[in-house]
Order: structure tokens, then sequence, then C-alpha cells
């Protein structure tokens, strides 16, 4: 799918928008690619996003800004507010992560270079009908993209993710599970847990997709969490099968749990996982999730993201992954209104309050 | 298909049996009686109880006894040399 706003051309051609397809994704690609190792990363691809457009049927966009030997690229997700063709539309990062990156180190880039990037991006919004711009910033490189995005992007921390470090030896990583993970992953394995390396057939994609809504169902998730029938398959398709890994615990031949991880560049994102609460006291996660680092260390990976808890706060799940390697990064949000008046005019259409605490933004997605 | 080794071992056994010979020297060499700095010591300690759970034919075997009686005195001893235990966790 390409996108059908305008490409930007702006005085000296400085910046532009790229689509997943054909040239472009040649141009996205060499431009990824050129960036620092330490910077590549997979939400910045344009197969990750290809992913959300097959998905949901939505417009990703690349967009570029260069100056003299620096640039910058910023991938997102662009949606129409309304169903109507001509309804103004919003920013967004894809499902993980988004926010802009550049090839030059954040303390070595002009205080001109951001201020024309910003300015250039501002313009490029308004003048393609955006209302409102919402994303969030790898972890990984957060100095880097607060840097980029700047004060008028509002960048706010907003809670804490999981990342273990594989760069350490082995026995060190092992060394920073705590003792009750280290002990139920044993535990499980005495008591016959197998951890397997599954194929990404369809069988196989679809029997995970099952199992992965049946859990969601069962602790009660919001709508968000249930993905579409071909969001798995799409992943894989897209990315390729060798970006994919899907983990099964299994018990006497029966899958009791998986994890479905995304790998690339430096990498591992442990993107979703399910399990049969059935099993819980086999301790099933708890060697998947030893297998998996240790599985992700041997491939040669050096950071494996584990996310956070289901909250804002230090929730259950967080905890879960926390006690893996007890090594958090801050997550942050960037917001910004591009378009104040029909942001306004939007939420007050939805009988939303402009007034009132909210945290959620855009305001008018708001749905309860 | 499923990718699984004939004999149990699942995706973490690459990365324990790389460890295994490297394991095996320094075990030999602590019980010759070399010098192991607090570091060193700590991480024989981490690589053998690692080891316990990444090989499941150790785990299935509940570990050769011989091995987990060295592993219990080499924890011993740590604690007595160095007043700590080997793990911050």
């Amino acid at each position: 799918m390409t996108s059908n706003l305008p490409k930007l051309r702006h005085p000296a051609d400085t910046a532009y928008t790229l689509s997943t397809s054909g040239k472009d994704r040649e141009q996205w690609l060499k431009l990824l690619n050129a960036l620092p190792a330490s910077r590549r990363d997979i939400h910045h691809h344009p197969n990750y996003m290809s992913i959300y457009e097959e998905t949901y049927n939505e417009t990703a966009v690349l967009f570029v800004f260069h100056q003299d030997q620096d640039y910058c690229i910023y991938p997102f997700i662009i949606r129409r507010i309304e169903p109507a063709s001509k309804s103004p539309c919003d920013l967004t990062s894809v499902y993980g992560y988004g926010g802009p990156i550049s090839n030059r180190s954040e303390d070595l880039l002009s205080p001109k270079f951001l201020r024309d990037f910003q300015t250039a991006l501002h313009q490029w919004m308004s003048a393609n009908g955006f209302v409102s711009e919402f994303c969030l910033l790898n972890p990984l490189f957060s100095q880097h993209q607060q840097t980029l995005v700047g004060p008028a992007a509002n960048p706010a921390y907003r809670k804490e993710v999981v990342v273990a470090d594989l760069t350490l030896p082995a026995p060190e990583i092992w060394s920073r599970i705590e003792e009750r993970q280290r002990k139920a992953a044993a535990l499980a394995r005495r008591k016959g847990v197998v951890i397997e390396h599954s194929d990404l057939s369809a069988t196989s994609l679809a029997d995970f997709q099952r199992r992965y809504l049946d859990t969601m169902e069962v602790v009660n998730s919001g709508e968000f969490w249930k993905f579409p029938d071909n969001y798995f398959s799409n992943c894989c398709s897209c990315l390729g099968s060798e970006h994919v890994s899907l983990f099964n615990a299994c018990i006497d031949g029966k899958i009791i749990a998986s994890f479905f991880h995304l790998h690339m560049y430096d990498t591992v994102y442990y993107h979703f996982s399910c399990s049969d609460l059935e099993y819980r006291k086999l301790n099933p996660t708890s060697l998947l999730m030893l297998d998996s680092l240790l599985w992700a260390k041997e491939q040669g990976y050096h950071n494996f993201h584990m996310g956070g808890g289901r909250t804002l706060g230090h929730d259950s799940l967080f905890t879960f992954k926390n006690s893996f390697c007890h090594n958090t990064l801050p997550l942050s949000s960037c917001t910004r209104i591009v378009n104040n008046e029909t942001y306004d005019a939007l939420c007050v259409s939805r009988g939303l309050d402009l007034s009132a605490e909210n945290n959620f933004f855009p305001l008018y997605r708001r749905t309860n | 298909m499923k990718i699984k080794a004939e004999n149990g071992m699942v995706i973490t056994s690459p990365l324990a049996y790389s460890q295994q010979e490297v394991l095996d020297v320094s075990l030999a060499a602590y019980k010759q009686g070399a010098e192991f700095d607090q570091k060193s010591l700590r991480e024989l300690i981490w690589a053998l109880d690692m080891m316990a759970v990444t090989i499941p034919d150790n785990v299935n075997k509940f570990w050769d006894p011989k091995r987990l009686t060295e592993v219990s005195k080499l924890r011993d001893q740590y604690f007595k040399r160095f007043g700590e235990r080997a793990y911050d966790k």
C-alpha cells in the first residue's frame, strides 16, 4: 500500500516522505542501514510497518529530513480520524515504538539541524491536515530521540520497561535471575516441561493465535489486544521467518505456554505470550523466559526487550519480567497537538470534556 | 515439524554445551588447588548452576550426585571465604 498523501518537496529538497513499497522501500532501507548499528531497530524497518498496513489497512510513511551530511528518519502510521476520505488524520507510532532517529549522535547534531527538522515536520503535518501526533520513544535510544523531538513534542516519562543485557557472559545473565525464578525453571525441567522451537507453519501460527486469544479472554484484556486472524501470519510474511521465533513449552506433547518473539539487528523483542492456567504450577513461563534469554544470547543478540507491565505501575507482569534481569529503562511518549481548533472541535463533537484531567491522547479517540 | 534434538536437548543446549569443556577445565583446576579469586569462584558456581538447568539431560538425571556434592562444597567454601552468598538476589 502506498500513501495517497502528497510527497513534500521542501526548498532545497531537505524533507520528503517515503512509502513502504517499490523504490521508496529501497530508499527507506538504504537510510535505515546507513544508521550506526546501535540505532538500527526493527520498529524503523519498512517490513515491520507493513505488518500494520496489511493487518489494519493503515498507511505507513517514513518522514525524512536531510541537511548536509546529517539526516533523520521518522516512521509512523497515518490514521484517518473519521471514515470519510477527506477526514482529518493523525499520526501515531506503530505498535511498539516509533520516533525519529538520526545518523548523527545526539551530541553532534547542530541546533540548526534540530530546529529545522522540527519546523519541517510541523509544516508537513500542518500542510497535510494532521490534528495530532503521538509516539512512544524506544527506551534503547531514548536520549537520542528526546534530543530530536525537542520540547515541542512534550516528551514525558510513562513507565519502566525491562531489557536484559545479553552482552554479559551467560553465567552472569543466569546470576541476575532471581532465585525463585531459577528454581521455578529447574522445577519445570524436572517435571518434564520441554521447550520447543516451533516452525512457523500456518497450522502452528493459527494454533498460537487460538491459544493467545483464549489467554486474553481469561485475563479479561481489552479489545486492543485481540489481534485479527491474520496478524501473526502477517508478522511472519512481512518480516520473514528468520526474524520471528515461536517457542512452545510442552508437557507430554501438549503445548501449555508459548512465547512469540520478533528479532532483528541487535534486539530480540518478547512480543506476545500465552499460557494455559491449568498448568501454571509447572512454571512453563519461567522456563520459557530462561531458555529465550539464553537462546538470544547464543544467537548473538545484545538486548532482550521484555517490555513493561499491563499498567504504568509495577504490576505482576512487570514484576515477573523484572525478576529475570533487574534492569529497566525509562519509556517516554511524545504528544503534540498540531491543529488546536480541530482537536477541540473533535473532542466536543464526541462529548468529551477538554478541561478534565486526562492522560489519554489524543483525547478524541477515547471510546470509554 | 518441531525442532528438537533426539536426546531431548532443546534450544539452550548449544550454549550450555559450548561452555561444558571450559567449565570442566575450571573445576578440575580448582579441585587441584589452583588459586581462584572471588570473582572467578563466583562465576564457576554460577556456571555450574546454569548448566544444571540449561542441559535437560543434567536436570533429568538430577545431576550426577558427585557433581551436586561438588557444587554444594563450592558454595560453602565461597561463603566461608568471602562472608556472602554467590548470588545477589
